[in-house]
């Protein structure tokens, strides 16, 4: 699949309609993108003028929630299942299953993500439960879509040529299957009473990150990786070792956050010991993918996918060893409840996924296209949301610690908000800079798909001799 | 411990020596597998994601 | 297929037995969990306000949960698993951008002070970073018969007409009421129970050894703890009768020049710091929301380092107390 090696002119017909397929999910996914850190600037904006843009509508408590979903629902998911959609295809050597359904899935997603949005702006908010807010008819349209999804994606493995499956399917379609499972749980009514469903969010606002972004992130690693640098994975037997230890890990230490809370004491603790058993997949995945890397580090200074990628390894290294710290109580004490915990949230969904999905669409979109964007466009996306996040994340953390502190010794409340003040402004300086950098990336799809293609040489010309032969 | 949510003391040693065993024999056979990789089988699926795919 | 059937099947398998365990099990167990004493379900206008709660995502900034942390024990006691028997939507929420709200119906009780709060926050609490409720708000030329105006600051006002609560604010407001703890249930025998604050040992002895070497007629600011008073004071007082002890006009009475903060007899004033203060009129001006107690939330020391901090601030000139008189009109009760 070097670029080199199929000139765009004699792209098959089915090429093409996969293509098409994974540039509408990607240009969608990116709309959203766009859309949702714009509302995610206006939030941090109100953190410094509160009487700004008051009104029903504009409320920080109905945009919170309208940030938070689209960011989930609208982009990453959708972005994620056009890489796993293309990826499923190439690594089993087929087509998709079924071309129309892949259409179906992505109108789905939009339909409800748009209802969605829509719905919790006039306030109808589903018992502000994080990231299941949406009223759950249109929950049901997002399960909709995912059901669609896991079809279209087990049908395409299903139809490969090749013997094998490839291990970027496994966490691919495992990410799909298990979310459907995760939705239906949190739909369902009956077990959800005053603290039952206390249980069912901890198990809920955990698992729809991490059995669902993650694997597929991390999936989709370890196919652009191996392709990026024309070098196989370091440890084919170690992404499966992790693959069952993240399935069986992750899901039982959802009450992590909850710890202090009247949930029984045998949920927090078996949440506190596996939260470290976790660094098994995390530690191993991680330096599986940086040994991959070994001795070619120096090429990300021409690859910006490869740079891109590795950021977003070493975003899932410490994001997650953060995410075991801060299970523990004696860290509890300090961080919960604090923007401490919005720096950790941040790190991971934006220092790992986004990182992950934009370098795996910088990688594979122009294979795809044949488009590149250019190499500036690429520079300033990589730049400004690298020294953005890294701003809004430290920033976060050291304010979120103070507040933490101030808590304890016991300062009047009041205390704790003034002194964030200086820290929510910081916040939205590497805001503002993520910001723009989304809307150069969308420049920068608009190059791989529909605009002008940057003419350059392929973006890997050095990556793509096969040193494994 | 700091309160009283926190359970009695034999149960969370019961958990934490059971899941801990676990975490270790997980964290033996991560660096094994780190350490010692193998597959050097050209026909393993790894090599065969790099031939030209389309 | 068969590896994808392992695969994909397998592991869909294992995940659905984890969700099981882990979600809908401790779902189904917890749902039962009993009403704790005292603890009943929302009246129907309360309920309302909870929609209005959860419509407006108080809960992203507003945790209710109260944990067995020291930290906490300003919030109330810590919640147990009878305190959310009829809370669904669950609301514990995962940030406290604003202060916990588990007992808000207990710790500020006062309706005028709530409205003006959620009409403008800053009006009552000048650093605050709240959203602005104002749309919950009518504007009319005259209030209708049985509903009292807001009475706002000036600077927060309408130009013209008062400001009325709409009836989503009214049931916000009945909301907000209902957040009040019950006693703590059993009386478990672990270091984790807080003792009541009147059994606490006082912690700042300064009050009790000084007070008297400072002199009875000739009170100084140096007679007790001032950093402790002025923090108190800002925790538990200032949201009402604000940092510069002037009140709001209308709303909440001043502690500057008050008489019962400067009368030479403190008896009034700790009573009123202990016990509250409902439908007296003071200085004259009768106040529509009542004061709420202190009795059961602070120790006699901490009183004490207030009831001095009002005494010798914002120019007033009453003579200091000590933990033992705070003590003593404590015994002598309402």
């Amino acid at each position: 699949m070097q670029p080199a090696a199929h000139p765009s002119s004699v792209l098959k017909q089915k090429d093409l309609e996969l293509a098409r397929v994974f540039a509408a999910y990607t240009i969608s996914a990116t709309a959203w993108l766009v859309f949702a850190t714009f509302i995610g600037i206006l939030l941090a904006y109100k953190f410094g003028a509160p009487d700004f843009g008051s009104g029903a509508w504009l409320t920080f408590g109905r945009l919170r929630p309208i940030h938070t979903n689209a960011t989930f629902y609208g982009w990453a998911s959708i972005a994620l299942v056009g890489l796993a959609y293309y990826v499923a295809v190439r690594s089993c050597r087929t087509q998709l299953y079924s071309v129309r359904l892949a259409w179906v899935g992505l109108w789905l997603f939009n339909i409800a993500a748009i209802a969605g949005t829509i719905a919790l702006d006039l306030g109808y908010n589903d018992g502000n439960l994080e990231y299941r807010e949406w009223p759950w008819p249109i929950r049901l349209i997002f399960l909709s879509a995912l059901l669609v999804t896991a079809w279209n994606l087990v049908g395409t493995v299903a139809r490969r040529t090749t013997d094998d499956i490839y291990l970027s399917n496994w966490y691919t379609m495992g990410g799909v299957l298990w979310t459907c499972i995760i939705a239906v749980v949190a739909i369902l009514p009956w077990y959800q009473y005053g603290l039952g469903q206390v249980a069912v969010s901890g198990y809920y606002m955990h698992n729809a990150v991490g059995m669902w972004f993650t694997p597929l992130a991390l999936g989709i690693f370890y196919y652009a990786l191996p392709k990026l640098l024309s070098r196989p994975i370091y440890s084919y037997a170690l992404g499966v070792f992790a693959f069952w230890t993240n399935l069986v890990f992750y899901p039982i230490i959802g009450s992590h956050h909850f710890l202090f809370s009247p949930l029984p004491w045998w949920l927090q603790t078996t949440a506190i010991v596996f939260s470290v058993a976790m660094l098994v997949p995390v530690l191993g995945g991680s330096a599986n993918f940086l040994l991959t890397m070994r001795g070619r580090f120096g090429q990300m200074r021409e690859s910006y996918p490869l740079a891109f990628i590795f950021v977003g390894v070493i975003g899932y290294l410490v994001g997650s060893s953060q995410g075991t710290v801060e299970a523990f109580r004696s860290m509890q004490a300090v961080w919960h409840f604090t923007n401490y915990t919005v720096g950790h949230s941040h790190l991971t969904m934006y220092g790992f996924v986004n990182f992950a999905v934009w370098g795996c669409i910088y990688a594979l979109l122009p294979a795809a296209t044949g488009k590149y964007p250019g190499q500036a466009g690429l520079a300033l996306h990589f730049w400004m949301a690298l020294v953005g996040s890294f701003i809004y994340v430290l920033s976060l953390s050291i304010g979120g610690t103070i507040q933490g502190l101030n808590w304890i010794q016991g300062s009047p409340f009041i205390q704790s908000v003034v002194d964030m003040g200086p820290f929510h402004v910081w916040r939205g300086v590497g805001g503002i800079l993520m910001f723009l950098s989304h809307v150069v990336f969308a420049w920068n799809v608009w190059c791989m798909t529909y605009g002008p293609s940057a003419r350059a040489a392929p973006l890997v010309p050095a990556l793509a001799r096969d040193d494994t032969a | 411990m700091e309160h009283q949510m926190a359970g009695p003391l034999f149960g969370n040693l019961i958990i934490i020596a059971m899941s801990g065993a676990v975490t270790v024999g997980c964290f033996v056979a991560m660096f094994w597998m780190l350490l010692w990789p193998g597959e050097t089988d050209r026909c393993h699926p790894k090599y065969d994601i790099l031939r030209h795919d389309r | 297929m068969n590896k994808l059937v392992a695969i994909a099947g397998g592991s869909t398998l294992v995940y659905a037995g984890l969700a099981l365990l882990m979600g809908v099990l401790p779902g189904i167990t917890l749902s039962q969990t009993p009403a704790g004493p005292g603890v009943n379900p929302l009246t129907l206008i309360e309920a309302e306000g909870r929609d209005v709660y959860v419509a407006n995502g108080c809960s992203y900034c507003h945790t209710q949960q109260v944990r067995p942390l020291t930290q906490d024990k300003v919030f109330g006691r810590p919640s147990a698993p009878g305190d959310f028997a009829y809370q669904t939507p669950e609301l514990l929420g995962s940030e406290r951008t604003g202060p916990d709200l588990t007992n808000i119906g207990a710790r500020q009780p006062s309706a005028v002070w709530q409205y003006i709060h959620l009409y403008n926050p800053r009006a009552v609490v000048p650093e605050s970073i709240m959203p602005s409720f104002s749309w919950m708000f009518d504007v009319v030329d005259k209030a209708p018969a049985g509903i009292t105006p807001v009475p706002l600051p000036k600077a927060y006002a309408p130009a013209n007409g008062v400001v009325v609560p709409s009836s989503e604010a009214q049931a916000l407001l009945a909301y907000l009421m209902s957040l009040k703890q019950t006693a703590w249930q059993e009386n478990k025998t672990t270091a984790g129970t807080p003792p009541a604050p009147s059994e606490r040992p006082a912690t700042t002895s300064l009050a009790a050894t000084q007070a008297p070497s400072a002199g009875a007629s000739a009170p100084t600011i140096s007679g007790y703890d001032a950093a402790k008073g002025k923090q108190l004071f800002s925790a538990n007082c200032s949201v009402c009768h604000q940092e510069t002890g002037e009140g709001l006009a209308g709303a909440f009475p001043p502690l500057k020049n008050n008489a019962v903060v400067n009368d030479a007899n403190p008896g009034a004033h700790i009573h009123n710091v202990l016990f509250g203060l409902e439908g007296v009129p003071v200085d004259g001006v009768k106040y529509e929301s009542a004061m709420p107690p202190f009795s059961t939330v602070l120790n006699d020391a901490d009183i004490a380092a207030i009831v001095n901090y009002e005494r010798s601030s914002w120019g007033n000139h009453g003579k200091l107390v000590t933990a033992q008189d705070v003590a003593a009109e404590r015994a002598k009760g309402k």
